[in-house]
């Protein structure tokens, strides 16, 4: 692991990050190489069969990251704009193996949707993102032991996130 | 005085002419003895001899180094005869004692000295010779000889005694006078105060023609304004009442010059009128029978000699006798001989007065020079008078406009034989209105007062005859100090001290004459140089004033004159231009602005305008640097409106400029913050996009390794991106550093990393880090920032130094790491451009670029970061060799903070 690739994360982010690696390479250990553990995630990944939520007003940049994740990541993908319809979503009896949230959202922010959700269901797998890792909202979301990842999000990252959904 | 400049001027070399007398008489003695020592001696006597001889030759030479003046004295003259004693006693001795040749020349001392020592002089000296004489021979020829050892010693004392007839005998009538003169000489030379001269004048006089009275009257250079009248009389006789006898002679010594003899003087009969008997002879005139007012007692004969200098008569002897005709013969006549002694004193004493003056005015002179303020001049005024007037009480009042328009006539200065009683004195006396109290009187009249004794009802008579030691308020001089025709205010004094007035024993008599008619006019002396003294001390306190606000503004002030030639260099202009007042003062103003053209351009606009309010100009300092300034400036006229000068008020802008600049970059940091927030945040988003579907073709294009590597070189482009926004963000809003621990190591893998980059722009990377266990908190991200903004100015440097040169040089940038002192060290390095020397110091300020495409925010964001990290950087550079970045971070160890070295020295 190289420490510079963590470089935008918080301590707490990165120590979970850290952990997280850690777990992961006692899982999987036997195998060799970054890249080919990277890979490797990748292919168990693809293998799995789960279903996300995308929550972000910008279109532009749901649709994208819609497309990765299906395209790259084989995933099942649902899409949302904004918080409350994503907690409606939930409310309404969807499930979800992971919910990817942004923060700055108007209306109800991430923190907010995380707080709501988390509320309705305790067991309920929220990642937020967002391009600010300096504001209020960000420090909030991470004193309530979200999981948070910056934008643009780094695939190895997101590799990593999504290897964490348990196999259905 | 004249004679006594003639004689010194007949010096031989830095000998005197007296001192020639001296010495003459005895070289000869000198050569005598030596020549008999040869002739007469065995050898070590002779040599012996010989040396005595040396020895008395070079002590009578050392006797031309006394002054004149000083020889002349009585006891320093007998100091050769004495001499002469031991010279002789020591030949004396070595040529066998009783039985010596050289025993007569002692006769010489005692007889010499006898002439000006008279009597005693001669046998003290004798006295002496013979005791020398007689322990010498004794030892020398033992007991043996007593007799003729004895004999001759008397016959010294006896020698003495003849001699001292002898020079009696020799004295011719006129000798006496000769002894007057002499005596005055002396005083003279004594500085004996010139009233005690004249006493002395005319008791010799007294007794040189047996009067039994003698008056001397000095008259002043204008007829009888001035004249002192010294009286003197044997003990026990009586003083006649004579001043309106003498004055009707007088008249007429003074008109003929002659002196005059009045034979007889008998009272004149009541009832008839007479006229008085007389008639003028040659030599003279007398005066058979005069005729003075009845009175019981009467001197029945008198003369008045004229001493005449300068064909003017300065002085009259008048001389009075009870015997009749005690005039006839021409011996009183013979005082006329007097008046150049008379002459020589009178011109001395008013020279001493002179110098008391000149030094009372030097005094005064000096405290106001000092520019110590009024005050202080007041109290050197009152010191003076009380010292010089020798009075219990000194005063001075000074007139001033109570805030009514009224003129009060304040106590400004006090003085008292002590100053505890000074002080006392102070406290009472509240300022007079005019017209009040003998000092408002004064004050009122313009005229002076000399009293000798004041009334119980004058105000504060109590207080003063209370405080003053004498407890009482007797004699009193007040004078106006006048200045035109105004009268600037009152010098007083109080009490005339007797001689044995003294705080010490606490005696405090008075005198009992009082004041006189000299001690007024002293006091008008001091009062003329007190007038002009407050005066200029009026103009010296306001020229002080505004001469202080000129020199402590805070802004630089210069004053020309003319011509504009700097008479004026403040303070201020001093530190701007970084030269000294004295270096500036005297040149010509031109050198001082950027250019003469400047400086003339200025001029111009001022003569137009008469005066220029906050004009941009530019000076040049001292060292050629130009500073830029605002000008405000007035011509100065004179009465007749012409060009006197001009006065200048400069405002340094350099700070105002530099706060401003200051200011916007402030505000332009702030702005470039707000904007990389906003912006930022839009950009991220975007890139944030183009990650999302690069990150796909990455992986659709894993089979075509050219593709994939493509993709994975354009996602680290978008990384690097981001990095660049994450810094703007930072200047914006600085965010402190999120420290871990990491290695040193780590660091320079960062920079290993750039290795790629640098060989694509043929620069050498050179890495050398310190080992691995060092290990530090920071926040890599950060640190990574501050390497690539370091890599980025030196690869920019070297490129710009191949433009410069035209060549392709191979770059270098050398980063090396070193642990010391608990502080890991990074040397930065390249061979790049340089940077200038001027520009060094503003390196770390945000904006400053030298850079064409720079923003000027990289070094800025390495300062700060590096600071945020309890460390400093510190840059080094030589133009278009090199530049090396220091950086130094605290190690993780024993929590050792880095010290500022900068901070360490301040």
């Amino acid at each position: 692991m190289k420490p510079g690739a963590l470089v935008f994360l918080g301590w707490r982010q990165r120590l979970i990050e850290q952990f997280m690696a850690q777990l992961f390479l006692l899982a999987s250990s036997g195998t060799q190489g970054g890249m080919d553990q990277d890979e490797e995630l990748l292919n168990e990944i693809r293998r799995k069969h789960y279903t996300l939520l995308v929550v972000d007003d910008e279109e532009v940049f749901r649709k994208s990251l819609c497309f990765r994740l299906q395209r790259k990541y084989l995933a099942e993908v649902e899409e949302v704009s904004s918080g409350a319809q994503a907690i409606a979503k939930v409310l309404q009896g969807n499930s979800y193996n992971l919910i990817l949230s942004d923060i700055m959202m108007p209306g109800m922010t991430g923190t907010e949707v995380f707080e709501e959700l988390r509320r309705i269901n305790p067991n309920i797998r929220i990642v937020l993102m967002s391009a600010y890792s300096s504001s209020i909202e960000w420090k909030k979301a991470e004193e309530l032991g979200a999981t948070l990842i910056h934008k643009p999000i780094d695939d190895r990252i997101l590799t990593r996130v999504l290897s964490q959904i348990p196999e259905v | 005085m004249d004679n006594r400049t003639a004689t010194s001027s007949k010096k031989i070399g830095r000998f005197s002419h007296f001192w020639l007398q001296i010495f003459r008489s005895r070289v000869l003695l000198c050569v005598v003895v030596g020549v008999f020592a040869v002739f007469t001696t065995s050898a070590p006597v002779s040599t012996r001899i010989w040396i005595g001889v040396s020895v008395y030759f070079v002590i009578n030479l050392l006797w031309g180094f006394f002054k004149q003046e000083t020889l002349r004295r009585n006891r320093i003259r007998a100091f050769p005869a004495v001499l002469d004693v031991i010279f002789t006693t020591y030949l004396v001795y070595l040529t066998g004692g009783e039985s010596s040749v050289w025993y007569p020349l002692y006769v010489f001392p005692v007889l010499s000295v006898s002439r000006y020592l008279s009597y005693m002089g001669s046998v003290v000296l004798a006295v002496l010779a013979a005791a020398g004489y007689f322990s010498i021979a004794w030892n020398v020829s033992g007991s043996a000889s007593l007799p003729f050892i004895i004999l001759k010693s008397l016959i010294l004392i006896g020698i003495s005694f003849v001699a001292g007839n002898l020079s009696k005998a020799r004295k011719h009538p006129d000798d006496d006078l000769a002894d007057i003169f002499r005596e005055i000489d002396t005083k003279i030379i004594e500085n004996v105060p010139i009233d005690r001269i004249l006493r002395m004048i005319i008791k010799r006089a007294v007794e040189f023609t047996k009067s039994d009275m003698g008056q001397l009257t000095v008259l002043g250079e204008e007829p009888a304004s001035y004249s002192v009248s010294i009286e003197s009389a044997k003990s026990g006789q009586p003083v006649w009442p004579v001043e309106a006898f003498s004055e009707r002679f007088h008249g007429m010594v003074r008109r003929t010059k002659k002196s005059v003899s009045i034979l007889t003087i008998a009272r004149r009969p009541r009832t008839e009128v007479v006229e008085d008997v007389s008639r003028m002879a040659k030599g003279g005139g007398y005066v058979l029978r005069a005729y003075v007012e009845d009175s019981h007692d009467i001197p029945r004969s008198a003369q008045f000699v004229p001493l005449v200098l300068n064909n003017e008569v300065r002085a009259i002897i008048s001389l009075y006798s009870r015997d009749r005709l005690r005039y006839r013969d021409n011996k009183a006549v013979r005082l006329e001989s007097l008046a150049p002694a008379l002459g020589i004193a009178l011109k001395h004493s008013s020279e001493i007065e002179k110098t008391q003056r000149l030094k009372l005015l030097h005094t005064i002179g000096e405290a106001l020079k000092i520019e110590e303020g009024t005050e202080k001049v007041f109290n050197t005024v009152v010191s003076l008078a009380l010292q010089q007037l020798g009075s219990e009480e000194a005063a001075l009042f000074v007139a001033e406009e109570n805030e009514k328009g009224q003129t009060l006539i304040r106590k400004r200065a006090v003085k008292g034989p002590t100053d505890e009683i000074g002080q006392l004195l102070q406290q009472f006396e509240p300022p007079y209105e005019s017209g009040v109290s003998l000092v408002g009187e004064i004050f009122r009249d313009k005229e002076p007062k000399l009293l000798s004794e004041v009334s119980p009802k004058t105000m504060y008579h109590d207080k003063y005859s209370e405080t003053l030691p004498s407890k009482t308020v007797r004699h009193y001089i007040g004078v106006p100090i006048i200045i035109g025709n105004e009268v600037l205010g009152v010098l007083r004094v109080i009490n005339k001290r007797a001689q044995s007035y003294s705080v010490e024993t606490g005696e405090f008599h008075l005198a009992a004459s009082g004041f006189d008619n000299d001690d007024l006019q002293l006091m008008q002396t001091i009062a003329t140089q007190v007038a002009s003294a407050i005066r200029s001390t009026k103009f010296i306190e306001v020229h002080r004033i505004y001469r202080r606000l000129v020199e402590n503004s805070p802004d630089p002030i210069i004053v020309l004159d003319a011509k504009g030639f700097i008479t004026i260099f403040n303070h201020a202009c001093e530190k701007i231009w970084g030269c000294t007042k004295e270096e500036a003062i005297g040149q010509h103003v031109s050198k001082f602005y950027e250019s003469e053209e400047h400086a003339r351009d200025i001029g111009q606009q001022l003569d137009i305008k008469h005066r220029l309010q906050d004009f941009d100009a530019r000076i040049r300092s001292c060292n050629g640097e130009i500073i830029p300034i605002s000008l405000s400036a007035t011509n100065l006229y004179g009465a007749n409106d012409e060009k006197v000068g001009s006065f200048g008020v400069f405002k340094d802008l350099r700070e105002t400029q530099r706060l401003q600049e200051e200011k916007t970059n402030a505000e332009r940091v702030a702005t470039l913050g707000k904007l990389a927030h906003t912006v930022g945040h839009e950009i991220k988003h975007d890139i944030a996009v183009a990650v999302n579907y690069i990150d796909v073709l990455a992986y659709e294009a894993r089979g075509d390794k050219e593709l994939s590597g493509i993709y994975r070189q354009v996602l680290a482009s978008l990384t690097e991106a981001i990095d660049r926004f994450q810094n703007m963000l930072l200047i914006g809003r600085p965010r402190p550093p999120e420290k871990e621990v990491i290695e040193a190591s780590d660091i320079f893998r960062v920079v290993e990393s750039m290795r790629p980059r640098g060989e694509s722009s043929d620069v050498d990377l050179i890495v050398n880090g310190p080992d691995h266990t060092k290990e530090l908190n920071a926040d890599i991200g950060q640190l990574r920032v501050v390497l690539s903004n370091l890599f980025d100015n030196s690869l920019d440097a070297i490129k710009s130094k191949r433009d410069d040169k035209g060549r392709s040089d191979r770059g270098r940038i050398e980063c090396i790491g070193t642990a010391e002192n608990g502080n890991l060290k990074i040397e930065w390095s390249d061979n790049g451009c340089g940077i200038p020397q001027k520009k060094l110091d503003a390196v770390f300020k945000a904006f400053v670029t030298s850079k064409t495409t720079g923003n000027g925010l990289g070094l800025f964001m390495v300062k700060s970061i590096i600071e945020n990290h309890d460390g400093f950087v510190t840059v080094e550079s030589e133009e278009g060799k090199r530049t090396t970045f220091t950086i130094t971070l605290p190690l993780r160890s024993e929590n050792t903070k880095v010290s500022d070295p900068e901070e360490d020295t301040r």
